[in-house]
């Protein structure tokens, strides 16, 4: 047995089966939408793979975790406040019930509920660890003033922030959880450098290294084991993380008013290496768009359009080569004219790439759903035209009539 | 230096290519699992490994992506150019490029129209669609410059606003394009509150004439009862979620702006009660299409009403000590009971 699966199941909260059985059961239904599979067949599969535990559609979790949430914080909260408690008991005291609170919830709510990141228990587990999280920095004995990265003595605190996260990730394979662990290493490792000169000077390339570590450690593995599926939400948080971070910690826009910020300087200036930083922002969203698009790479792909956006938008910051409206015309045409052409070439399949859609991706179980993309381009236009239309009419009607009247007026006489 | 630079390009290139198998490992496990098993045909998992291995990479969403973001860009760029350089340019040449993309994008569109439905229309195109969105954009901007700059409809505002509308409603249903609809009923909000307040703003609820409030609550009425008759009577059912979406967010703010302004039964009963009526509208459409997003919705809503009975409840009975314990009690039970609610949706929408 690896690492990976000792630990597993020695800390697992949830029935360690599950993850493998969702993760079929997703591929079958993928398989069965490509017309590969007949209903029965998924049927006799799913039948095959039971599943045990409690996980709905995402809008009910959504909503199981607001309601869990107002009813720990509004419920808990005003309880602590007027039963005299909190009069009684400091804060610290507060979060103690807090955290005994959520822990018991969360602890209920997996075993005789049997949610699986079902949004109740991700609700308890995020209160459990804020409290948690707040009981270690009185721990450590540090203010919110005294929340310094340039000082060691925080480093404490911030590796104790980082076992509690990566113990939570451990036990609850949950990709808020998974955010938070990455979110406090990359706390410990800017706290092991900015209290140097040097390191603030290696912080962007320690940052590259420090994500490009996470990110190897996190490609997809070569075989599948009970602790792959269900480490997997996790390891695709953490990807997903780490290669934005890659890119955000050499960012030149980054770099440049990161330096600003650290050295208290009133006006960012090119900051050493400036040109390295360059490159890096124009190369990055590059190799993760011919990687995302060789390899077959979603995660890469999307990230490289993402990238792509916030390098021009760099590039704009510094350089703003043309007026906006111009360059947002010639950028509308440039997308429009590649996804014309795309559409076209693409076609029929080419380079093993298609325009046509993957009926795999197609989930028409919920065709209401407003964030169902049709839905949700419908929805955004109303939200992009609604104010142009209601404030144009009114100022376009005034400084039209005031300047236009005039003209008319010369004209006529 | 250069051989430094090219080390770290290899390094990043190991550490962020990430070798995925044509085959997902997940998928290559499941079907070693199935041949194992009695589940499928003995030739089928290894003819599904061949099919998953040769199936090419669909980039389908990302295009659509590009055209909806281009289209929009291109005809905001279009329009602001418009205003920023007419004098300048003269209003000649910027008009005529967008009256010229208007003509092309529309016969564009018209040449590859679906054939007319009541359901959804089979797509002959995917560019047509953004085609027709990009020629209701870049007409929104050509008819208000024509209206800033050039008067055409003189003073009869509400005209200017109503002609998208009747332009762009048509175009929804013969194009089958939810994107026009959500134009078109946007459009005619804004005749719809540029008659009630001229000067009013869209969507800030905080400090809203009454006048526009209730033109608001009525408009977002009427559209909760246009997503009702669509999905009902099978005339464009798939255009329900988007009358139900924005008619439900008008009516609702309407009413919660108008319960906020302060606590009175007046507002139980005018307020209150008519959001609940919406819950209830939301829950049957949801139960219906089995639409999870609007059952929430409902639940949001029907949360947001209780709350304000029950605050007004406690205000009327003036209760001072039970507070201490009334208060904490009805946050823990009632967000129980929704827990409840949600997690019995089994029971409530029948799967057929």
């Amino acid at each position: 047995m690896t690492f990976l699966e000792r630990l597993m199941h020695a800390v697992a909260a949830y029935p360690v089966a599950e993850a493998r059985h969702r993760t079929w059961h997703a591929q079958a239904a993928r398989w069965a939408r490509r017309s590969w599979l007949s209903a029965t067949q998924v049927q006799s599969i799913e039948a095959a793979y039971p599943l045990t535990t409690y996980r709905p559609a995402w809008p009910i979790r959504f909503g199981l975790f607001l309601f869990g949430w107002v009813g720990l914080t509004l419920g808990g909260g005003t309880f602590l406040v007027f039963s005299g408690i909190m009069g009684e008991v400091n804060e610290v005291g507060a979060a103690l019930w807090a955290l005994l609170l959520a822990g018991i919830a969360l602890e209920v709510s997996i075993r005789t509920k049997r949610c699986y990141h079902a949004g109740l228990d991700q609700a308890f587990l995020y209160a459990g660890l804020l409290a948690a999280a707040f009981l270690l920095t009185r721990l450590f004995s540090i203010g919110l003033f005294g929340f310094h990265l340039n000082h060691l003595r925080l480093l404490p605190l911030l590796l104790s922030w980082l076992l509690l996260a990566l113990a939570a990730v451990a036990r609850y394979a949950e990709p808020g959880a998974t955010i938070a662990a990455f979110l406090a290493y990359l706390l410990v490792v800017a706290n092991l450098l900015l209290p140097f000169s040097w390191g603030r000077l290696v912080l962007p390339l320690a940052g590259l290294a420090a994500a490009g570590a996470v990110a190897w450690l996190t490609r997809t593995p070569k075989s599948e084991t009970a602790a792959t599926y269900y480490y997997d939400k996790s390891r695709v948080v953490l990807r997903g993380l780490a290669l934005l971070t890659m890119y955000l910690s050499v960012n030149y826009l980054v770099v440049r008013e990161g330096n600003a910020a650290l050295g208290n300087l009133y006006q960012s200036v090119h900051p050493p290496l400036g040109w390295l930083f360059v490159g890096f922002t124009a190369a990055l969203p590059v190799v993760y768009l011919a990687l995302g698009l060789r390899r077959a790479d979603r995660l890469l792909l999307t990230l490289g359009f993402v990238t792509l956006g916030f390098s021009f938008y760099t590039l704009r910051t510094y350089q703003a080569l043309l007026p906006l409206p111009i360059a947002a015309t010639l950028v509308g045409a440039a997308l429009l004219a590649v996804a014309f052409f795309g559409l076209h070439y693409l076609r029929p399949e080419r380079h093993g790439l298609t325009a046509q859609p993957d009926a795999a991706d197609d989930h028409d179980e919920d065709a209401s759903n407003p964030f169902r993309r049709e839905n949700f381009e419908a929805l955004a236009s109303a939200q992009l035209t609604a104010p142009t239309e209601a404030t144009s009419t009114s100022s376009q009607t005034e400084f039209g009539g005031g300047h236009y009247g005039g003209g008319g007026a010369s004209g006529d006489y | 230096m250069a051989f430094a630079a090219q080390s770290l390009y290899l390094a990043l290139l190991i550490v962020v290519s990430d070798t995925v198998p044509a085959l997902s490992p997940f998928a290559a496990d499941l079907l070693a699992d199935l041949r194992a098993r009695p589940l499928l045909p003995p030739e089928q998992p290894a003819a599904l490994a061949e099919a998953e291995r040769a199936a090419p990479f669909s980039v389908s969403r990302e295009l659509r992506t590009m055209l909806y973001l281009g289209a929009t860009a291109l005809s905001g760029g279009l329009g602001a150019l418009l205003y920023q350089h007419h004098e300048r340019l003269g209003p000649g040449l910027i008009l005529t490029l967008m009256t010229a993309l208007l003509v092309a994008a529309g016969t564009y569109a018209a040449r590859h129209r679906p054939a007319f439905t009541w359901g959804i229309a089979p797509r002959t195109s995917v560019g047509a669609d953004y085609a027709l969105l990009l020629g209701c954009l870049l007409f929104l901007g050509i008819e208000g410059y024509a209206q800033a700059q050039l008067h055409v409809f003189g003073t009869r505002y509400g005209l200017a606003t109503l002609l998208p509308a009747l332009l762009f409603l048509p175009l929804a249903y013969r194009y089958d394009h939810r994107g026009v609809l959500a134009l078109g009923l946007t459009a005619l909000g804004a005749w719809l509150g540029v008659t009630v307040t001229p000067l009013g703003q869209a969507g800030s609820f905080d400090f809203m004439p009454s006048m526009y409030r209730s033109a608001a609550i009525g408009y977002g009425a009427a559209l909760v009862a246009a997503a009702f008759h669509a999905e009902w009577t099978r005339h464009k059912s798939h255009f329900a979620p988007t009358y139900l979406s924005l008619g439900a967010s008008l009516a609702g703010g309407g009413l919660a702006s108008k319960m906020v302004d302060h606590l009175s039964f007046d507002h139980v009963v005018t307020g209150a009660l008519p959001l609940a009526g919406l819950c209830y509208g939301l829950y049957m459409f949801a139960q219906r299409t089995r639409s999870y997003w609007f059952l929430v919705l409902a639940a949001g809503w029907a949360y947001f009403s209780l709350t304000y009975c029950f605050v007004w409840l406690a205000d009327a009975l003036n209760i001072e000590d039970g507070a201490l314990l009334l208060i904490p009690l009805y946050f823990i039970a009632s967000t129980i009971g929704f827990v409840r609610f949600f997690m019995n949706l089994k029971k409530l929408l029948p799967r057929s």
